[in-house]
Protein backbone atom coordinates (compact mmCIF):
# COMPACT_ATOMS: atom_id res chain seq x y z
CA UNK A 1 0.00 0.00 0.00
CA UNK A 2 1.22 3.53 -0.77
CA UNK A 3 2.47 5.77 2.04
CA UNK A 4 5.31 8.29 2.41
CA UNK A 5 8.75 7.12 3.48
CA UNK A 6 9.63 10.31 5.35
CA UNK A 7 7.37 13.10 6.59
CA UNK A 8 7.88 16.55 8.10
CA UNK A 9 4.83 16.50 10.38
CA UNK A 10 2.94 13.55 11.83
CA UNK A 11 -0.38 15.38 11.85
CA UNK A 12 -1.65 18.04 9.45
CA UNK A 13 -4.78 20.19 9.24
CA UNK A 14 -7.63 19.05 7.03
CA UNK A 15 -7.67 21.96 4.57
CA UNK A 16 -10.25 22.86 1.93
CA UNK A 17 -10.77 21.44 -1.55
CA UNK A 18 -11.90 24.44 -3.57
CA UNK A 19 -11.59 24.76 -7.34
CA UNK A 20 -10.21 22.40 -9.93
CA UNK A 21 -6.98 20.49 -10.32
CA UNK A 22 -3.97 22.73 -10.98
CA UNK A 23 -2.09 20.14 -13.00
CA UNK A 24 -2.20 16.52 -14.06
CA UNK A 25 -5.40 17.04 -16.01
CA UNK A 26 -4.23 15.32 -19.18
CA UNK A 27 -3.26 11.76 -20.05
CA UNK A 28 0.54 11.90 -20.06
CA UNK A 29 1.94 8.39 -19.85
CA UNK A 30 -0.63 5.93 -21.18
CA UNK A 31 -3.41 5.90 -23.77
CA UNK A 32 -6.40 6.07 -21.43
CA UNK A 33 -7.07 7.79 -18.13
CA UNK A 34 -9.53 7.96 -15.27
CA UNK A 35 -10.37 11.58 -14.47
CA UNK A 36 -11.92 12.81 -11.23
CA UNK A 37 -15.09 14.91 -11.61
CA UNK A 38 -15.50 15.75 -7.93
CA UNK A 39 -13.14 16.77 -5.15
CA UNK A 40 -12.34 14.17 -2.54
CA UNK A 41 -9.89 12.32 -0.36
CA UNK A 42 -8.74 9.02 -1.88
CA UNK A 43 -7.28 6.71 0.74
CA UNK A 44 -4.30 4.48 0.07
CA UNK A 45 -6.58 1.47 0.51
CA UNK A 46 -8.92 2.78 -2.21
CA UNK A 47 -5.99 3.41 -4.56
CA UNK A 48 -4.71 -0.10 -3.94
CA UNK A 49 -8.16 -1.63 -4.45
CA UNK A 50 -8.58 0.25 -7.73
CA UNK A 51 -5.12 -0.81 -8.91
CA UNK A 52 -5.77 -4.46 -8.08
CA UNK A 53 -9.15 -4.46 -9.84
CA UNK A 54 -7.55 -3.00 -12.96
CA UNK A 55 -4.51 -5.30 -13.08
CA UNK A 56 -6.68 -8.36 -12.42
CA UNK A 57 -9.04 -7.44 -15.25
CA UNK A 58 -6.34 -6.74 -17.81
CA UNK A 59 -4.58 -9.94 -16.62
CA UNK A 60 -1.39 -9.82 -18.65
CA UNK A 61 -0.08 -7.11 -20.88
CA UNK A 62 -0.87 -3.49 -20.41
CA UNK A 63 0.62 -1.04 -17.93
CA UNK A 64 -1.03 0.86 -15.11
CA UNK A 65 0.13 4.27 -13.88
CA UNK A 66 -1.01 5.75 -10.58
CA UNK A 67 -0.72 9.52 -10.79
CA UNK A 68 -1.83 10.35 -7.26
CA UNK A 69 0.02 9.72 -4.01
CA UNK A 70 -1.51 9.58 -0.53
CA UNK A 71 0.77 12.03 1.30
CA UNK A 72 -1.75 13.51 3.76
CA UNK A 73 -2.19 11.81 7.14
CA UNK A 74 -5.72 11.61 8.55
CA UNK A 75 -6.10 11.38 12.32
CA UNK A 76 -8.91 9.79 14.28
CA UNK A 77 -9.87 9.76 17.94
CA UNK A 78 -10.54 6.33 19.45
CA UNK A 79 -14.18 5.22 19.84
CA UNK A 80 -16.07 6.30 22.98
CA UNK A 81 -13.53 8.96 23.91
CA UNK A 82 -14.56 12.30 25.42
CA UNK A 83 -13.82 15.38 23.35
CA UNK A 84 -10.66 17.36 24.03
CA UNK A 85 -7.23 16.20 25.17
CA UNK A 86 -5.60 16.89 21.84
CA UNK A 87 -5.71 15.66 18.29
CA UNK A 88 -6.19 11.95 17.61
CA UNK A 89 -3.53 9.64 16.28
CA UNK A 90 -2.79 9.20 12.54
CA UNK A 91 -5.07 6.51 11.17
CA UNK A 92 -4.59 6.39 7.40
CA UNK A 93 -3.22 8.28 4.40
CA UNK A 94 -5.11 10.12 1.68
CA UNK A 95 -4.45 11.83 -1.63
CA UNK A 96 -6.29 15.13 -2.11
CA UNK A 97 -7.99 15.03 -5.51
CA UNK A 98 -9.67 17.97 -7.19
CA UNK A 99 -11.97 17.88 -10.27
CA UNK A 100 -10.06 17.28 -13.49
CA UNK A 101 -7.22 15.25 -11.98
CA UNK A 102 -6.22 12.17 -14.00
CA UNK A 103 -5.74 9.57 -11.25
CA UNK A 104 -4.95 6.41 -13.20
CA UNK A 105 -3.63 5.75 -16.67
CA UNK A 106 -3.55 2.61 -18.78
CA UNK A 107 -1.72 1.59 -21.93
CA UNK A 108 -0.97 -1.44 -24.04
CA UNK A 109 -4.59 -2.65 -24.17
CA UNK A 110 -7.64 -2.03 -26.33
CA UNK A 111 -10.18 0.67 -25.54
CA UNK A 112 -12.92 -1.80 -24.62
CA UNK A 113 -10.73 -3.56 -22.06
CA UNK A 114 -9.48 -0.23 -20.71
CA UNK A 115 -13.04 1.07 -20.28
CA UNK A 116 -14.11 -2.01 -18.35
CA UNK A 117 -10.96 -1.96 -16.19
CA UNK A 118 -11.57 1.71 -15.35
CA UNK A 119 -15.24 1.01 -14.62
CA UNK A 120 -14.23 -1.64 -12.11
CA UNK A 121 -11.68 0.75 -10.58
CA UNK A 122 -14.31 3.52 -10.31
CA UNK A 123 -16.41 1.31 -8.03
CA UNK A 124 -13.54 1.36 -5.53
CA UNK A 125 -13.39 5.16 -5.42
CA UNK A 126 -15.55 7.62 -3.43
CA UNK A 127 -15.97 10.17 -6.24
CA UNK A 128 -17.53 10.47 -9.70
CA UNK A 129 -15.06 9.86 -12.51
CA UNK A 130 -14.82 9.93 -16.28
CA UNK A 131 -12.95 7.72 -18.76
CA UNK A 132 -10.75 9.79 -21.06
CA UNK A 133 -8.40 9.15 -23.95
CA UNK A 134 -5.06 10.72 -24.79
CA UNK A 135 -5.50 14.08 -26.46
CA UNK A 136 -3.71 15.60 -29.37
CA UNK A 137 -4.05 19.15 -30.61
CA UNK A 138 -7.38 20.39 -29.28
CA UNK A 139 -9.31 17.16 -29.06
CA UNK A 140 -9.23 13.47 -28.35
CA UNK A 141 -7.35 11.04 -30.55
CA UNK A 142 -9.68 9.66 -33.21
CA UNK B 1 1.92 20.99 -43.23
CA UNK B 2 -1.59 22.06 -44.05
CA UNK B 3 -2.59 25.72 -43.85
CA UNK B 4 -6.13 26.30 -42.61
CA UNK B 5 -8.03 29.58 -42.44
CA UNK B 6 -9.68 30.84 -39.23
CA UNK B 7 -11.88 33.88 -38.75
CA UNK B 8 -11.23 35.89 -35.59
CA UNK B 9 -12.32 39.21 -34.11
CA UNK B 10 -10.63 41.74 -31.86
CA UNK B 11 -11.83 41.76 -28.24
CA UNK B 12 -11.68 43.84 -25.10
CA UNK B 13 -9.41 42.55 -22.38
CA UNK B 14 -10.33 41.66 -18.82
CA UNK B 15 -11.58 38.83 -16.66
CA UNK B 16 -15.28 39.65 -16.78
CA UNK B 17 -15.23 40.47 -20.51
CA UNK B 18 -13.58 37.10 -21.20
CA UNK B 19 -16.16 35.29 -19.06
CA UNK B 20 -18.97 36.99 -20.99
CA UNK B 21 -17.42 35.81 -24.24
CA UNK B 22 -17.10 32.22 -23.01
CA UNK B 23 -20.74 32.21 -21.94
CA UNK B 24 -21.84 32.93 -25.54
CA UNK B 25 -19.71 30.21 -27.14
CA UNK B 26 -16.60 32.21 -27.87
CA UNK B 27 -13.02 31.62 -26.80
CA UNK B 28 -10.58 34.42 -25.89
CA UNK B 29 -7.25 34.21 -27.68
CA UNK B 30 -4.06 36.19 -28.10
CA UNK B 31 -1.80 36.75 -31.07
CA UNK B 32 1.86 37.49 -30.44
CA UNK B 33 5.10 37.32 -32.32
CA UNK B 34 8.55 38.76 -32.76
CA UNK B 35 7.72 41.97 -34.56
CA UNK B 36 4.15 42.65 -33.48
CA UNK B 37 2.39 43.97 -30.40
CA UNK B 38 0.27 41.34 -28.63
CA UNK B 39 -3.27 41.48 -29.97
CA UNK B 40 -6.23 40.11 -27.93
CA UNK B 41 -8.64 38.19 -30.16
CA UNK B 42 -11.76 36.11 -29.91
CA UNK B 43 -12.58 32.89 -31.79
CA UNK B 44 -15.89 31.14 -32.27
CA UNK B 45 -15.79 27.78 -30.51
CA UNK B 46 -17.43 26.04 -33.49
CA UNK B 47 -14.76 27.34 -35.89
CA UNK B 48 -12.12 26.15 -33.45
CA UNK B 49 -13.63 22.67 -33.19
CA UNK B 50 -13.80 22.33 -36.98
CA UNK B 51 -10.18 23.52 -37.20
CA UNK B 52 -9.06 20.76 -34.83
CA UNK B 53 -11.10 18.20 -36.76
CA UNK B 54 -9.27 19.22 -39.93
CA UNK B 55 -5.92 18.87 -38.18
CA UNK B 56 -6.65 15.16 -37.49
CA UNK B 57 -4.55 15.26 -34.34
CA UNK B 58 -1.47 16.68 -36.08
CA UNK B 59 -0.06 20.17 -35.83
CA UNK B 60 -1.25 22.81 -38.28
CA UNK B 61 -0.44 26.28 -39.53
CA UNK B 62 -3.36 28.68 -39.30
CA UNK B 63 -4.08 31.68 -41.48
CA UNK B 64 -5.84 34.14 -39.18
CA UNK B 65 -8.32 36.48 -40.84
CA UNK B 66 -9.01 39.33 -38.43
CA UNK B 67 -12.34 41.07 -39.00
CA UNK B 68 -11.82 44.57 -40.30
CA UNK B 69 -8.22 43.97 -41.33
CA UNK B 70 -7.17 43.18 -44.86
CA UNK B 71 -3.87 41.48 -44.04
CA UNK B 72 -3.98 38.02 -42.55
CA UNK B 73 -1.48 36.49 -40.12
CA UNK B 74 0.20 33.13 -40.49
CA UNK B 75 0.33 31.58 -37.04
CA UNK B 76 1.08 28.44 -35.08
CA UNK B 77 -1.18 27.31 -32.24
CA UNK B 78 1.23 27.62 -29.33
CA UNK B 79 -1.03 26.72 -26.41
CA UNK B 80 -4.56 25.53 -25.81
CA UNK B 81 -5.91 26.05 -22.30
CA UNK B 82 -8.88 23.90 -21.37
CA UNK B 83 -11.06 23.69 -18.29
CA UNK B 84 -9.68 20.86 -16.12
CA UNK B 85 -12.97 19.05 -15.66
CA UNK B 86 -15.40 20.41 -18.27
CA UNK B 87 -12.78 20.20 -21.08
CA UNK B 88 -14.17 23.41 -22.65
CA UNK B 89 -11.69 25.78 -24.28
CA UNK B 90 -10.56 28.59 -21.98
CA UNK B 91 -7.88 30.38 -24.01
CA UNK B 92 -5.80 29.96 -27.16
CA UNK B 93 -2.31 31.30 -27.90
CA UNK B 94 -1.39 32.06 -31.51
CA UNK B 95 2.23 32.72 -32.39
CA UNK B 96 2.93 34.66 -35.57
CA UNK B 97 5.47 33.04 -37.85
CA UNK B 98 7.27 34.10 -41.01
CA UNK B 99 7.09 31.60 -43.87
CA UNK B 100 10.74 32.24 -44.79
CA UNK B 101 12.16 31.78 -41.28
CA UNK B 102 12.85 28.53 -39.47
CA UNK B 103 10.57 27.82 -36.53
CA UNK B 104 10.71 25.53 -33.52
CA UNK B 105 7.68 23.29 -33.19
CA UNK B 106 6.72 20.00 -31.64
CA UNK B 107 5.77 17.38 -34.19
CA UNK B 108 3.50 14.53 -33.02
CA UNK B 109 4.55 10.92 -33.63
CA UNK B 110 2.04 8.41 -35.00
CA UNK B 111 2.46 4.65 -34.80
CA UNK B 112 1.81 2.68 -37.98
CA UNK B 113 1.73 -1.06 -38.44
CA UNK B 114 1.39 -3.87 -35.96
CA UNK B 115 4.44 -5.17 -34.12
CA UNK B 116 5.07 -8.95 -34.15
CA UNK B 117 6.25 -8.55 -30.54
CA UNK B 118 2.78 -7.35 -29.51
CA UNK B 119 1.16 -10.36 -31.23
CA UNK B 120 3.44 -12.61 -29.17
CA UNK B 121 2.13 -11.00 -26.00
CA UNK B 122 4.52 -8.09 -25.51
CA UNK B 123 3.38 -4.63 -24.52
CA UNK B 124 4.08 -1.58 -26.65
CA UNK B 125 5.33 1.16 -24.36
CA UNK B 126 5.05 4.54 -26.01
CA UNK B 127 7.36 6.90 -24.16
CA UNK B 128 7.81 9.91 -26.43
CA UNK B 129 4.69 11.26 -28.11
CA UNK B 130 6.19 14.24 -29.92
CA UNK B 131 9.60 15.55 -30.91
CA UNK B 132 10.92 19.08 -30.93
CA UNK B 133 12.00 20.09 -34.41
CA UNK B 134 13.22 23.06 -36.38
CA UNK B 135 12.20 23.71 -39.97
CA UNK B 136 10.73 26.19 -42.38
CA UNK B 137 6.94 26.26 -41.94
CA UNK B 138 6.45 24.72 -45.40
CA UNK B 139 8.74 21.78 -44.51
CA UNK B 140 7.13 21.09 -41.14
CA UNK B 141 5.13 17.83 -41.29
CA UNK B 142 1.82 17.54 -39.44
CA UNK B 143 3.09 14.28 -37.94
CA UNK B 144 5.94 11.75 -38.24
CA UNK B 145 5.05 8.11 -38.82
CA UNK B 146 6.80 5.51 -36.69
CA UNK B 147 6.71 2.05 -38.28
CA UNK B 148 6.59 -0.73 -35.69
CA UNK B 149 6.01 -3.50 -38.24
CA UNK B 150 9.32 -5.27 -37.50
CA UNK B 151 9.62 -4.88 -33.76
CA UNK B 152 9.94 -7.93 -31.52
CA UNK B 153 9.91 -8.16 -27.73
CA UNK B 154 12.87 -6.23 -26.34
CA UNK B 155 13.26 -3.97 -29.38
CA UNK B 156 13.23 -0.19 -29.05
CA UNK B 157 13.00 2.76 -31.39
CA UNK B 158 15.06 5.84 -30.56
CA UNK B 159 14.77 9.36 -31.94
CA UNK B 160 17.69 8.65 -34.31
CA UNK B 161 15.72 5.72 -35.81
CA UNK B 162 12.86 8.01 -36.89
CA UNK B 163 12.46 8.55 -40.64
CA UNK B 164 14.49 11.49 -41.93
CA UNK B 165 12.40 14.28 -43.42
CA UNK B 166 14.01 16.76 -45.78
CA UNK B 167 14.44 20.20 -44.28
CA UNK B 168 13.49 19.04 -40.79
CA UNK B 169 16.07 19.11 -38.01
CA UNK B 170 15.14 17.20 -34.88
CA UNK B 171 16.16 18.97 -31.67
CA UNK B 172 15.18 16.24 -29.23
CA UNK B 173 18.09 14.16 -27.92
CA UNK B 174 18.74 11.46 -30.55
CA UNK B 175 19.33 8.80 -27.86
CA UNK B 176 15.89 9.28 -26.31
CA UNK B 177 13.60 6.26 -26.54
CA UNK B 178 10.42 6.76 -28.54
CA UNK B 179 8.86 3.37 -27.88
CA UNK B 180 9.77 -0.13 -26.87
CA UNK B 181 8.17 -3.56 -26.81
CA UNK B 182 8.46 -4.94 -23.29
CA UNK B 183 7.63 -8.44 -22.01
CA UNK B 184 4.16 -8.71 -20.46
CA UNK B 185 3.82 -8.11 -16.72
CA UNK B 186 2.47 -11.03 -14.75
CA UNK B 187 0.25 -10.29 -11.77
CA UNK B 188 1.85 -11.73 -8.63
CA UNK B 189 -0.64 -12.42 -5.85
CA UNK B 190 2.15 -13.26 -3.38
CA UNK B 191 3.38 -9.66 -3.34
CA UNK B 192 0.12 -8.41 -1.85
CA UNK B 193 0.60 -10.45 1.34
CA UNK B 194 4.05 -8.96 1.81
CA UNK B 195 2.64 -5.45 1.36
CA UNK B 196 0.05 -5.98 4.11
CA UNK B 197 2.86 -6.46 6.66
CA UNK B 198 4.45 -3.14 5.70
CA UNK B 199 1.23 -1.30 6.51
CA UNK B 200 1.86 -1.02 10.25
CA UNK B 201 5.16 0.83 9.77
CA UNK B 202 4.82 4.56 10.38
CA UNK B 203 6.99 6.90 8.28
CA UNK B 204 9.97 8.57 9.84
CA UNK B 205 9.44 12.21 10.84
CA UNK B 206 12.19 14.46 9.48
CA UNK B 207 13.92 16.42 12.27
CA UNK B 208 12.66 14.28 15.13
CA UNK B 209 15.70 12.00 15.09
CA UNK B 210 18.06 14.95 15.02
CA UNK B 211 16.35 16.51 18.06
CA UNK B 212 16.58 13.26 19.99
CA UNK B 213 20.30 13.00 19.23
CA UNK B 214 20.84 16.62 20.31
CA UNK B 215 19.06 15.96 23.63
CA UNK B 216 21.24 12.93 24.21
CA UNK B 217 24.37 14.94 23.53
CA UNK B 218 23.24 17.69 25.93
CA UNK B 219 22.62 15.15 28.68
CA UNK B 220 26.02 13.59 28.12
CA UNK B 221 27.61 17.06 28.26
CA UNK B 222 25.92 17.83 31.62
CA UNK B 223 27.20 14.60 33.11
Amino acid sequence: MLLPRKIKHRKVQRGRMRGGAKGGTEVHFGDYGLQALEPGWITNRQIEAARISMTRYIKRGGKVWINIFPDKPVTKKPAETRMGSGKGSPEYWVAVVRPGRVMFELSGIGEKVAREAMRLATHKLPIKTRFIKREELGGEVS
Amino acid sequence: MEIVGLKVEKREVGKSASRRLRSVGKVPAILYGEKIEPLPLVVNVRDLASLFRKSMGGSIIVKLEIEGEKRGHTVLIKEIQRHPARRSYVHIDFQKIAMDEKIHASVPLKIVGEAPGVKEGGVLQHVLWEVEAEALPKDLPDHIEVDVGELNIGDTIRVLDLPQIEGLETLTNSEEIVLSIVPPTVVKEVEEVAEEVEEAVEPEVIGEKVEEEEEKEEKEGEE
